[in-house]
């Protein structure tokens, strides 16, 4: 535990940057994991939350995830970015908790890694076919946040984790890559069609004429 | 460029996602392309809706308390009990003098392994309850900042312990968060490194009404509503009794741990090893002395040894609940 005797500066844990926080833990400095889960507490709990679509097990991912780390601090490569090492292991803590939840939608991290992106898009038509959303559901829904929330989250695993992390989450595309383990133009042509999905299922059904 | 890719691109311009090279690519392809200015605007009409599900969703209460505890637990979990030594070891007959050396030494091994393990485990669970009362601390600086941010004068003024009862104690900071609705519900005055309680709660017209009518029922009141934490008496400004305020400055300190009942030495909170302490910038220490103030002021006596208002501005004087700004009457 660090001595405190002089005059408070204002360089302060809470000051420190992720790789410092980091590399101050690594040396044995337990109050920099705690600076750490409190400055995440609300921008990854956010991401698994969307992703998950579910508070309760998004909060268990959460306290897995910040164990994983406490777990492979000993891993850390001092200068190594923590950020997106942070969301690497709650993906992968998401993705499990999905797959014994049985909730998964059989898609991992690596899926379609070397498929070009007419593989996708084929993938995801199927994926998609029949799943629009019910017109009387998304009419009676007044609420666009809910509309789009509902839209998102009929996204397929690999696509919703893309706009999350793009979109949501601010992330560049080298940074989504790096997270998600694929190549940049993947992320690219992923987010493309993820888009181009949910303004297909956000758009309004066609009337129907009686005849 | 193909137009899919020119796509993926001009979305990554509108998210801001691409590096500094495709970036500026894609300025140029606009420059010289109105199509794809006008694609642009295609996308980011596509983008539009996203926006109106921005707001990120709030964690549960305690989510950083749950998720330390959840660390704190596995570790101890992980702590190898010392092996029980074997009968071979034990029970055989002590005939010659290297047995009894080797069960001497056998016996010294395992009082050592416990004992680190103990001594282990003691430290992690020590640790935790640092960090949990400092979480607490950060609860409670975001509410002072909410009154703070009510209370305009100064830049943000933060509750004002008075001269005259029945608001002249140390504790009534926590009754002016909770009715200014600036404490929400999951925080804690109650240092985790004390037994589990839930303090008391009482509204100010409460308190006013109590201090008329049954002052003794008051005064016993007075000693629990801070909980376990110190809060700023002020300091004295030619006659008049001064609270903190954000312009006061981001050094000072404005919580602590509670200190002892003379005020002097470590807070007990944490076994007197030294005590977690707010500053007004929102930086939360452990200190292991309570001369943490400007000047290595005593946090815990103003510059007359005594626990009252402070001398002046940088004369740093946080009481106990039950404690009083001024001498009585």
């Amino acid at each position: 535990m660090e001595s405190e005797q002089d005059v408070p500066k204002l360089d302060t844990l809470t000051g420190r940057s992720d790789e410092e926080l980091m590399a101050r833990f690594q040396a044995g400095e337990s109050q920099a994991f705690g600076v750490l889960v409190r400055r995440y507490e609300r921008e990854l709990y956010g991401y698994l939350r969307r992703y998950l679509g579910d508070g309760s097990l998004a909060e268990d991912v959460f306290q897995n995830t910040f164990l994983q780390l406490h777990l492979k601090s000993a891993q850390y490569e001092v200068g190594r970015r923590v950020r997106p090492w942070l969301y690497t292991i709650a993906t992968h803590q998401a993705v499990d908790a999905l797959r014994r939840n049985g909730r998964h939608q059989a898609v991992s991290l690596e899926q379609t890694r070397d498929a070009g992106p007419d593989g996708e898009a084929d993938s995801l038509a199927s994926n998609l076919e029949g799943r629009s959303l019910d017109p009387f559901e998304t009419a009676s829904g007044n609420e666009q946040a809910e509309r789009v929330r509902a839209a998102v989250e009929l996204l397929p695993a690999f696509l919703k984790q893309v706009l999350i992390l793009a979109y949501y989450q601010g992330m560049k595309y080298r940074e989504v890559a790096d997270v998600m383990g694929i190549p940049v133009g993947t992320v690219k042509s992923r987010l493309h069609a993820a888009l181009m999905k949910l303004q297909e299922s956000m758009s309004p059904a066609p009337a129907v004429h009686e005849a | 460029m193909k137009p899919d890719t020119m796509d993926e691109n001009l979305l990554g311009y509108l998210l801001g996602a691409l590096d500094r090279d495709a970036q500026r690519a894609v300025e140029a392809h606009l420059r010289l392309h109105p199509e794809g200015r006008a694609r642009l605007e295609e996308l980011r009409q596509l983008l539009a809706p996203l926006a109106d599900d921005a707001d990120a969703p709030e964690p549960p209460p305690g989510l950083v308390n749950h998720t330390l505890a959840h660390v704190a637990e596995y570790q101890s979990r992980r702590l190898r009990v010392a092996p029980q030594p074997s009968r071979r070891q034990i029970g055989a007959p002590l005939r010659r003098g290297m047995r009894r050396a080797d069960l001497a030494v056998a016996t010294l091994i395992l009082v050592l392994s416990a004992g680190m393990g103990m001594t282990w485990l003691a430290r992690q669970w020590r640790d935790y309850r640092i960090l949990a009362c400092q979480n607490n601390l950060h609860g409670i600086w975001t509410a002072l900042q909410v009154y703070a941010d009510d209370h305009p004068e100064g830049g943000g003024a933060f509750p004002r312990v008075e001269v005259e009862p029945p608001r002249n104690f140390a504790g009534v900071y926590a009754p002016l968060l909770a009715d200014s609705g600036a404490m929400s519900a999951d925080v804690n005055t109650v240092c985790p490194a004390q037994t589990p309680r839930t303090p008391p709660t009482c509204s100010l017209t409460e308190l006013d009404e109590l201090a008329r009518r049954r002052p003794d029922e008051f005064h016993a009141l007075t000693r629990d509503l801070g909980g376990d934490y110190a809060y700023s008496l002020g300091y004295r400004e030619g006659d008049e009794l001064m609270g903190l305020r954000r312009d006061s400055g981001n050094l000072l300190p404005i919580l602590a741990d509670r200190p002892q009942t003379d005020g002097r030495g470590n807070s007990p909170n944490h076994g007197g090893a030294g005590q977690n302490v707010l500053y007004i910038g929102g930086q939360v220490r452990w200190c292991v002395e309570p001369t943490v103030g400007v000047d290595r002021d005593d946090i815990y006596r103003n510059l007359k040894n005594r626990v009252l208002a402070g001398e002046h501005q940088f004369d740093t004087v946080l009481g106990p609940s039950e404690a009083t700004p001024c001498l009585g009457p």
